[in-house]
């Protein structure tokens, strides 16, 4: 590039971004407050012990206004289902879609809002306010972050809890700590508790740059250590990277179109220095395939149990610790859903190449088409990948998923449970969502008294008898 | 006086002292009863090998048992004297003397001990022995007493009445129990008493007391006698109980009565057939009903008719081919299944020493869970934090499939290939993990 060329590039850049407040903290903060507002919600929330009764709970969030229009940037918490079966939403099975969102701003007032799509890899989603606004709004334009280093100050505003009635505050730190794999984010100190899942992350130069991600409990932990690591408070910010494209194409979620992340199908373990001693494996990390799923495309590529993944597309796979895994998995996701890959494989003592067309990961059970039957009392759903993957059961196994049993109700109290797989209702066979609509629907045309559901957990099968009042 | 009164005067001069008779009667009846059991009341002792931390540690349990031969068997419980290493026992003489854990089965948890009586100090001592009732005539109302020694050595007897004599409880959890019902008993049982006799007024042992509920009150439970007797025998005879095994899971009819509405069908319900089972090799399905299993017939209108049905298959001679008639879509029809022994090995843990790791045989749940395709494999019960097993990212629940590519068979084939290659300082192990493989080396690098 010629330096006019740059030159040219770097001014238009910077006339991108809104004209900078000054740049001390209260002017930026004067600047900023408008800039994000509280975001509420209502979530089911149903306990264990409570399967099929949920609660109403209204939730709240902070929100990032991201153009003049109305379109505000939250965190992805908020719609827990899992979109396909790599992204982990959370507990679904005890949520449900979030309803009734608003949207208040700083002045006080507050407006409606729809739920338009999240990125689970970027830990953010966006919601648009439905109703008509009276004037454009200010709105917050986010820079980028190359320049973002240990010991910089930045700025943080967020919003106080309930009790202190959602005032916002606002926090000058230091970035503590930069971690480069597998996505470059920043560490910081945080002891004031407040609403911190998005929270809005400035520079010292009054740029916004980041978003704080409340740092994801992993309660797997095992040794004393790690323990002691979850004891401190602590905020990761991610930079705007992980998600200034999404700001410009939001991602939106129509569930019979939604396509997931690009996805190999495949478990895998990490090519420790003792695997890779033990095979004389010619290289310094690598992935141990352990599982190939059924129909994916890394089954279609020839892949099988014990290959050992060195290179993709020419690059080294530098991994040789399990919890170095996700960086792989980050590469494969932010691949396009239908790239092609190249891949340098071990194999019993030799080294093969072989190419692998990359898919779109299959929809979760979440987003499956869905039937209720009020009269029993249940929801079921059409069967998906990842039931069937996770529960090792063949991929052409005909039935429906059973995914809510109201409590008390008669398929309750006759013993159908969460999970379970419908085979056959009155001994006969269940094909899909459809044929299941059409037989329950004539079986329950004829009022009967009892109806039998021959059904399949993870582990056995079973008669359940439902007695219908 | 008027008449009424007189009356009333004369039934008390009769009546009282009838009652204080009663009384009198039944207090000495159950020191008769007391009397014929309480001096074959054991305490038991052993000292028992745990692994849970991934190394082998000691700790002493305590229990009770009952003698029941002149040879000095002692009836207890499988859990009390589980992975036992040294047994002590408590006579009512207060002599102290080893035993030996003859047998023991977890499936009814039922042991045998027997007394070492050559280390009695007093040779002229003859071990007092119970009678072993019949707990087929068993009432509900009925009063039973508790014998035992908890909290140590003084013996205890408590007080109470049947309260169910058929207590069902589901193949699940700790209080397994699937050829059993179980005796509910209000008298007090606790840790101490496991083992111990449940009798009736005519000092008859009728039941070996198991458990309590924890946090529950007047909620004991007992192994019906006359299952104990037959468990006991097949010990003492063979010192393994041997069940047939065929694959398959039950339902009682109940429901299934009312759907076809044929209130008079009899049979039991076919609800799983286990993959790569005798079952599913002749040809059994979910939703057949079996009527009857050789000349047998069986029917389980409700669940706590199923443990006599498995029991009946369990105790069906083993590699024989036997006749189940089974109904079909409406049909009958015979079909021929070749029983097998139950194929999940018992046996105490094993503990690996130099690779800080801890195994047993694969049982019944972990089949299932693990969704393993046979019944090859160790399961691994414990790791010793910071040992190599650790450092090889092996976990407690894991199966070990292979060791250096050698198929672990059983805990006796990893017994082996450990011993044969606790010098080498890195071997290869395949695991099983939630249903897949996994990979990993255990690496010693102390050795020289």
């Amino acid at each position: 590039m010629r330096p006019i060329t740059a030159f040219v590039l770097f001014v238009l850049t910077l006339g991108t971004v809104a004209p900078l407040p000054g740049n001390d903290a209260k002017s930026i903060f004067n600047h900023f407050r408008p800039r994000i507002c509280l975001v509420s919600y209502y979530q089911n929330i149903a306990s264990q012990s409570r399967i099929g009764s949920f609660f109403k709970v209204k939730q709240y969030r902070i929100g990032i206004i991201v153009n003049d229009r109305g379109l505000i940037m939250v965190s992805s918490d908020v719609y827990p289902l899992s979109l396909d079966i790599i992204s982990s939403g959370g507990a679904s099975f005890f949520s449900g879609e979030p309803t009734d969102f608003k949207v208040k701003l700083h002045n006080g007032k507050e407006y409606a809002a729809e739920f338009i799509g999240k990125d689970d890899m970027a830990r953010v989603a966006f919601i648009q306010i439905s109703e008509k606004l009276p004037e454009p709004l200010p709105y917050v334009d986010f820079a980028s972050t190359d320049s973002l280093a240990i010991g910089d100050t930045i700025y943080l505003l967020e919003l106080l809890g309930k009790r202190y009635d959602f005032q916002p505050i606002f926090t000058p730190l230091i970035i503590n700590a930069v971690i480069p794999q597998p996505k470059k984010k920043y560490l910081v100190n945080n002891y004031i508790p407040a609403l911190s899942s998005c929270g809005l992350v400035i520079d010292a130069q009054g740029r916004a740059v980041g978003i704080t991600l409340k740092n994801q409990m992993d309660v797997g932990f095992h040794t004393p250590s790690e323990f002691e690591e979850l004891r401190k408070d602590y905020l990761e910010i991610a930079p705007s990277e992980w998600f200034q494209k999404l700001i410009e194409t939001p991602p939106v979620l129509v569930k019979s179109v939604h396509r997931g992340k690009a996805w190999m199908g495949i478990r895998m373990q990490a090519l420790t220095p003792e695997l890779k001693a033990y095979w004389n494996v010619p290289a310094e990390g690598g992935v141990v395939l352990n599982r190939i799923y059924p129909d994916s495309p890394a089954e279609r590529a020839g892949l099988k149990i014990g290959d050992i993944i060195l290179e993709i597309d020419g690059k080294a796979l530098d991994i040789q610790r399990d919890e170095d895994l996700d960086r792989f998995q980050a590469l494969v996701r932010q691949l396009p859903h239908d790239a092609t890959v190249s891949l340098k494989i071990f194999r019993k003592g030799k080294v093969i190449q072989k190419s692998l067309q990359l898919e779109a990961a299959p929809p979760a059970i979440d987003l499956a088409a869905n039937y209720q039957i009020p009269q029993i009392g249940i929801e079921v759903r059409e069967l998906t990948r990842d039931v069937l993957y996770e529960n090792d059961l063949p991929l052409d196994l005909e039935g429906v998923y059973v995914y809510r049993v109201d409590r008390a109700s008669p398929a309750g109290l006759g013993g159908l449970e969460i999970g379970d797989i419908i085979l056959q209702v009155n001994y006969q066979k269940v094909k899909n969502l459809q044929s299941f609509r059409k037989l329950i629907d004539g079986i329950l045309a004829e009022n009967p008294k009892k109806i039998v559901f021959f059904v399949r957990d993870q582990k056995k099968t079973r008669f359940v008898f439902v007695d219908v009042h | 006086m008027n008449r009424q009164f007189r009356w009333f005067i004369g039934m008390l001069v009769i009546g009282l002292p009838l009652w204080v008779q009663a009384q009198l009667d039944f207090q000495s009846q159950l020191y008769e009863a007391r009397d014929k059991v309480l001096p074959a009341l054991v305490h038991v002792e052993p000292i028992v090998s745990i692994y849970t931390s991934g190394e082998k540690q000691h700790t002493v349990v305590t229990g009770s048992g009952v003698i029941f031969s002149r040879e000095g068997y002692v009836l207890t419980n499988h859990h009390v004297v589980e992975n036992a290493e040294k047994v002590w026992c408590t006579l009512s003489n207060k002599e102290r003397i080893t035993a030996v854990v003859v047998g023991s089965d977890p499936s009814t948890d039922i042991a045998v001990l027997q007394l070492n009586l050559g280390e009695l100090k007093d040779k002229g001592f003859q071990v007092p022995i119970a009678t072993l009732g019949n707990s087929d005539s068993l009432q509900v109302g009925q009063i039973v007493l508790a014998l035992g020694s908890p909290l140590g050595l003084s013996r205890s007897v408590s007080m109470g009445v049947i309260s169910s004599i058929d207590r069902y409880f589901p193949d699940q959890g700790s209080m397994i129990s699937p050829y059993n019902l179980w005796i509910q008993t209000d008298a007090a049982i606790n840790p101490g008493n496991s083992g111990g006799p449940l009798i009736n007024l005519m000092g008859e042992v009728i039941g070996i007391n198991a458990r309590g509920v924890f946090l529950a009150e007047n909620l004991g439970f007992a192994i019906p006698i006359n299952l104990a007797k037959e468990v006991a025998n097949k010990i003492i005879a063979g010192r393994t109980v041997k069940r047939a095994w065929i694959g398959i899971e039950i339902q009682d009819v109940k429901d299934l009565r009312e759907y076809l509405g044929k209130p008079n069908f009899r049979g039991v319900l076919l609800a799983q057939v286990d993959p790569r089972s005798p079952a599913e090799a002749a040809g059994l399905k979910p939703g057949d009903v079996i009527q009857q299993i050789g000349d047998q017939p069986v029917h389980a209108e409700f669940e706590e008719d199923l443990p006599a049905i498995r029991k009946i298959i369990a105790d069906l001679p083993i590699g024989e081919k036997i006749p189940f008639q089974i109904w079909r879509n409406g049909k009958t029809k015979t079909i021929y299944v070749k029983t097998v022994e139950e194929p999940f090995k018992r046996g105490s843990e094993f503990e690996a020493r130099a690779w800080g790791l801890v195994v047993k045989n694969i049982d019944r749940d972990v089949y299932r869970i693990q969704m393993l395709s046979d019944f090859y494999g160790v399961y691994v019960t414990g790791v010793k934090s910071g040992a190599a097993a650790d450092q090889a990212h092996i976990r407690n629940g894991d199966v070990l499939r292979k060791i250096n590519g050698e198929l672990v068979k059983d805990v006796a084939t990893f017994q082996e290939l450990y011993t044969k290659l606790i010098k080498e300082k890195t071997v290869f192990v395949e695991l099983i993990r939630n249903g897949y493989p996994y990979f990993t080396v255990i690496k010693q690098d102390n050795l020289p």
